[in-house]
């Protein structure tokens, strides 16, 4: 299957046989390609969502007053 | 301790805000995908991971690098995700895909990139159980694919 070939890094006997297949068949090849994509789509999707979420916990931690001395802190160390 | 980094080599405050949210996402990724097994404290890694991104940023005279080519060095193996990435069309995609798929998105990515397992996925999407989540995501996976290849098409005439 597409998806064990693309997403397991063992360099067993069946993946040998899964890239020969994708030679003497150009659509699975394609096919390939497109499920390839898609993981990549949805990967950027979730790092997107992570970097959302961190940057949430970012404003709360420098612009709310609760965490004012952490924030005082760190800009000190940028006060030229 | 990164900002105090950042901010000994001449960086402001923004470049040690992007360094440490970078460094904590490869930290994660990395943690995600191997499991890699800690001998020292988290903040360690990080560390480790936000001053290795900075000499990077550093020297590639303040251009930005992007998350992949990090990932790319940090995985030994060949990582799957180098091809294509830098395509003005794949953040089109994205948005189109945030826009119209937005439920089969988070749960695609709960999968394969939280990589939380099928009983953990069926609680938090309200699915019956492991099986029919299965499904769900099988059929997910078949949408997304079906529009990121229809929109493709149109930028690329050429498919390798």
């Amino acid at each position: 299957m597409i998806e064990h070939y693309l997403l397991s890094d063992g360099k067993d006997g069946e993946r040998f046989l899964f890239e020969a297949k994708m030679i003497l068949q150009p659509e699975l090849k394609q096919q390939v390609y497109w499920q390839n994509k898609t993981y990549q789509v949805v990967r950027d999707y979730g790092r997107k969502q992570l970097k959302n979420e961190i940057n949430n916990i970012h404003e709360t931690l420098f612009n709310t007053a609760e965490h004012q001395s952490f924030r005082q802190k760190v800009m000190r160390l940028f006060r030229k | 301790m990164v900002a105090r980094h950042v901010s000994k080599m001449g960086g402001s405050f923004e470049e040690a805000k992007d360094i440490f949210q970078d460094a904590l996402v490869v930290y994660y990724e990395k943690v995600q995908v191997s499991g890699l097994k800690l001998k020292y404290q988290e903040k360690a890694y990080l560390f480790g991971i936000a001053k290795y991104l900075w000499i990077k940023r550093y020297q590639e005279n303040d251009k930005h690098v992007t998350l992949d080519s990090l990932v790319l060095i940090f995985n030994k193996e060949i990582d799957l995700a180098d091809t294509g990435y830098e395509e003005v069309s794949s953040w089109k995609l994205m948005h189109l895909l945030e826009q119209a798929g937005q439920k089969c998105m988070q749960l695609l990515s709960a999968f394969y990139y939280e990589k939380l397992d099928m009983e953990t996925l069926a609680g938090r999407f309200g699915f019956s159980g492991a099986r029919s989540a299965t499904a769900q995501k099988f059929k997910c996976l078949e949408k997304v694919k079906e529009t990121v290849k229809a929109k493709s098409l149109k930028y690329e005439d050429i498919i390798e």
